[in-house]
């Protein structure tokens, strides 16, 4: 089998990716170790935020958002976009500087927020507990999409352009001679291509290890839970910058939220722990009490693919056998951020032209320490 | 037992203290809980189960399990029947089909940031409570024991017994408040054992008071956990959390009925076999004078017969002529009604049951029914062992998708074993011995001393009593388990899919999709496997987690797009079993 472009992974970004490269004339096949979504692009909880510390992801969320929002046209698929807003509950002062200091950032990009007080918090959003609260900050702009609409409709209409894409399809190694990409090994068989983008997220250093590259990027394992479906109350996704819990409400009604905890690092088995159960339950219903006797319905683990500096990286270093890009590492902003990384991705993969705010996410950015700032981190 | 005053809505009803809330609704007539989340359909109970799905609302806790409640003084229930918003719900209804957001019109930014606004205020879902009475929360319970066996009918009592017999510590945990399983209220006889079901599991009881076997009700293990083994002691509307340590684990979880697909099968009336029976014949409530029985094997007869010896006009719906001779000889001599080759078409009536419309394929005609009964096929539930991560067969004469084992139980896990219908359905006489076996291999990986011999005796006696009415389900399921092979074995669907061709025959009610949504999913997309169909379509992911809906589902996938059920693929089991309230959970970060 030949093909102009092999993309290695079925999730949001690799379909986003080969959706932009198909439109851009290319023909190509997809490969998905599992399902289509299956390594985190089904297992998110599916919000999306323009408010970031850094600038530069700041204003590649806003481009992320915007397309999001295009999707239904883009697509002639409806990924259910709901603007329900961010609140972060902020409970110490530096916190809250911290936050009125970007605000400007974040006005002069278009996007400002709202800084409200204790009152405004317990007026409006009388289901929570604000007791020992200082303030909080809304994100107008921000929102809930169907995470499984956005990939599955990346995936219609990507089949619709003629691009292949096989699931339960694990790439085994990448093929390299003579300084360039030849092909990649599926089992005991080998597609030929001369461009390979691996958007493997949490396992993208499993295959680039193939080619003796490794990024500093580490998976960390999260766990997440729904509860029974309720009437939509809680509008917002809410964050709490104390005890790290965050709590929204899907489309469907159920309740779904997590806390960052315990710690677990590494490609293992996506399971679930009683430590973070428990502790989850315990801090979500001492924020919003009358869910005590919600019952949590499903829970289940994914991956955060995690860089130094909690941004994304996209595109090729030189030193790299050409031929090669990648798109991964979105520390758990990969559903927000990949409509548009696909978008820039692939033309600098077909124009090699790099768009001005793709410039921050090279991953040569790590050997010549030019990290980005980002702790805005949920879960 | 005491009188109790509930107020549901704005009436007063007395009824029985302590008694599930469910079944005090459905005596006092109320046999609808709520509105159904799509198409504001009356839902009532499917079944009377720790495990059940249904919801009240009620003031002060907010949505609660029907049958875990229990009644009390002052009790209060909101059940809203009528609203503009449901109103407003009934009319779009029509055009809530499966994938109906990617119209142009609904995708468009008004179509759908209008239709968002109204099916925010309109879906009908419970509201989240704005206060609610507190209950202190508990601390755990920790059980550790040599062996746990989950569930206490006739497989998890002769594991049991078998265990403590060879010297090891066993304790059995129960979901339900009665001990017993589903032949704790069966009062058929059984074939070659002779003896009913309620008979039966008396005798074993005695033994297990013998030797002092503990058994632990209202209590299931509900979560598999990479750091622990996670239960709950229900006590609704919390519960005591409850956490496992044993050295090995029995899985005596039991089969339940599925939900059968005709049209309107998910009306109030509408009641599974094993669940019809425990209210019958345990909480003595009596569902009608006249009930229709839906199944074409034994169980169903057996409901049949013994509904009608209390005087109740019964007819069983026997569409492929499945009941073995012992039954049908039993059933002449009973007054039920057995109509063999015809086909349930629909279910008839507005808010509750009042009858259901069958065919020959020739001609049809109505049969009055105050309830309907399903007992088309018995599966095993298999949460636990899918958590576990055991791997899963499909063996339609075991019940359809069934956790792959060996002889005694034996699992891919060391010190796991499954006994009984949990491990798929087969004669209750052969279920004892081979739970017997699978007691003594507990035992033996939790350290008693066992003879190996003792363990091939009981092994042998099972399958003596198979051989005996050539029954090769057990041996085709463990061949698979001794060569690490897949099992795959669909020759029929055993009547579940009675009638798939009308606009309402649900296949998940829960999430109200009905077998047209699905065919409009597998025709229009060409999908044909569970991981998209569920997400696309919702299939599955409702309050039941796939227990009603998983294996009627898959069987009508399979069907119309040609492909085996494995090839379809079952749902995900994912923790918890059931759900589990945050106030229980938050108990265990004491």
């Amino acid at each position: 089998m030949k093909s102009d472009v092999v993309i290695v992974g079925g999730g949001i970004m690799g379909l986003a990716t080969a959706y932009h490269l198909a439109k851009l004339g290319l023909k190509g096949v997809v490969l998905e170790q599992g399902y289509i979504g299956y390594g985190s692009s089904t297992r998110n909880a599916s919000h999306f935020r323009v408010h970031f510390w850094s600038p530069e992801n700041t204003k590649f969320a806003i481009e992320g958002r915007r397309r999001l929002l295009k999707l239904s046209n883009e697509l002639g698929w409806n990924p259910l976009p709901v603007i329900g807003g961010y609140l972060w509950l902020i409970y110490d002062e530096g916190t809250l500087k911290q936050f009125k200091e970007s605000n400007k950032m974040w006005s002069s990009f278009g996007v400002p927020g709202v800084i409200l007080s204790k009152e405004d918090v317990t007026n409006r959003y009388k289901y929570l507990n604000t007791n020992n609260l200082l303030a909080a900050f809304y994100g107008p702009q921000d929102g809930k999409i169907h995470h499984d609409f956005v990939t599955y409709g990346y995936y219609k209409a990507l089949l619709r352009l003629g691009f292949k894409v096989l699931e339960h399809t694990k790439v085994t190694s990448l093929i390299v001679s003579e300084g360039s990409v030849q092909g990649v090994k599926v089992n005991d068989s080998i597609i030929e291509t001369k461009k390979v983008v691996v958007c493997a997220g949490a396992w993208s250093n499993e295959i680039l290890s193939s080619v003796n590259i490794k990024l500093p990027l580490i998976p960390e394992r999260r766990e997440i839970g729904i509860t029974e479906p309720f009437k939509i109350t809680i509008d917002p996704l809410i964050i709490n910058t104390k005890s790290g819990v965050y709590v929204g409400q899907s489309i469907r009604g159920e309740i779904m939220g997590s806390i960052d905890y315990p710690d677990v690092k590494g490609i293992v088995n996506l399971g679930n722990t009683l430590q973070w159960m428990a502790r989850y339950a315990k801090t979500l219903i001492e924020l919003i009490p009358s869910l005590k006797y919600a019952k949590l319905m499903r829970i289940w683990s994914g991956y955060y693919e995690t860089t130094p500096d909690h941004s994304h990286i996209l595109g090729r270093d030189p030193e790299w056998p050409k031929g090669l890009y990648i798109g991964t590492g979105f520390s758990g902003h990969g559903f927000m951020m990949a409509p548009f990384a696909g978008e820039v991705l692939a033309e600098y993969i077909v124009n090699e032209k790099i768009h001005p705010l793709m410039e921050y996410y090279l991953p040569t950015r790590f050997r010549e320490n030019k990290l980005i700032k980002e702790t805005m981190v949920i879960g | 037992m005491n009188d109790v005053l509930i107020k549901v809505n704005n009436k007063m009803i007395k009824t029985n203290e302590n008694i599930p809330l469910g079944i005090a609704l459905y005596k006092a007539g109320f046999t609808y809980f709520e509105p159904s989340f799509k198409f504001n359909r009356p839902r009532g109970p499917l079944s009377f189960e720790w495990w059940s799905p249904e919801r009240i609302y009620v003031n002060d806790y907010g949505p609660v399990n029907h049958y875990l409640m229990r009644t009390k003084n002052g009790l209060s229930i909101k059940i809203e029947e009528k609203s503009l918003q449901r109103f407003f719900m009934n009319l779009l209804s029509p055009y809530l089909k499966v994938g109906f957001q990617h119209n142009r019109f609904f995708r468009s930014k008004i179509g759908w940031s209008m239709t968002w606004k109204i099916m925010k205020k309109s879906l009908p879902l419970f509201q989240i409570p704005e206060r609610i009475v507190e209950h202190g929360v508990s601390k755990p319970i920790v059980i550790e024991t040599d062996v746990i066996v989950i569930g206490s009918g006739v497989s998890g009592l002769s594991a049991a017994l078998a265990a403590k017999n060879a010297g090891a510590d066993v304790i059995v945990l129960e979901g339900d408040e009665i001990i017993g399983g589903h032949l704790r209220y069966d009062m058929s006889l059984i074939e070659r054992i002779n003896i009913t079901g309620f008979e039966l599991i008396q005798s074993l009881l005695r033994d297990i008071e013998k030797n002092k076997i503990n058994i632990i009700r209202n209590t299931a293990l509900t979560a598999i956990l990479d750091d622990a083994l996670v239960g709950v002691q229900f006590n609704e509307p919390t519960g005591v959390p409850v956490l496992v340590k044993s050295k090995s684990i029995i899985i005596a979880s039991g089969a339940r009925e599925v939900l059968t697909v005709f049209g309107n099968n998910d009306l109030p009336g509408i009641i599974l076999g094993s669940s019809a029976l425990k209210i019958v014949n345990f909480y003595k409530m009596s569902i009608g004078r006249h009930i229709s029985v839906i199944g074409s094997n034994d169980w169903a007869a057996r409901i049949a017969i013994q509904l009608s010896s209390q005087g109740i006009d019964v007819t069983l719906i026997d569409t492929y002529n499945g009941v073995s001779e012992f039954y049908k000889k039993l059933i002449s001599n009973s007054g039920v009604r057995h109509i063999v080759g015809y086909k349930v078409l629909e279910a008839i009536g507005r808010k509750h049951v009042s009858g259901i419309r069958i065919s020959n394929g020739k001609e049809s005609f109505n049969i009055d029914s105050d309830a309907v009964i399903l007992a088309s096929l018995r599966s095993p539930a298999i949460e636990i062992p899918g958590q576990m991560m055991i791997p899963i067969g499909f063996h339609i004469k075991m019940g359809g998708f069934v956790p792959i084992h060996g002889w005694g139980g034996e699992t891919i896990i060391k010190n796991v074993f499954i006994v009984g219908e949990a491990g798929g359905i087969m004669n209750e006489a052969a279920i004892i011995p081979f739970s017997k076996a699978a007691g003594l291999n507990a035992a033996y990986i939790s350290g008693a001393k066992v003879s190996h011999e003792e363990i091939e005796k009981y092994i042998n006696e099972g399958k003596s009593i198979l051989n005996a009415s050539n029954d090769r389900t057990l041996e085709e399921l463990v061949k698979s388990f001794e060569n690490n092979e897949t099992l795959n074995v669909n020759d029929n669907d055993y009547g579940i899919l009675q009638n798939v061709n009308h606009k309402r025959s649900f296949l998940c009610p829960c999430v109200d999709i009905t077998t047209h949504d699905i065919e409009n999913v597998v025709n229009t997309l060409g999908w044909t496997d569970m991981e998209k169909i569920k997400r696309y379509s919702g299939l599955g992911t409702g309050r039941c987690q796939g227990k009603y809906c998983s294996l009627s589902s898959i069987l009508y996938i399979s069907k119309i797009s040609n492909t085996t059920p494995i090839q379809v693929g079952l749902f995900r089991m994912r923790p918890p079993t059931v759900p589990i309230p945050f106030s229980v959970i938050g108990g265990f970060e004491q």
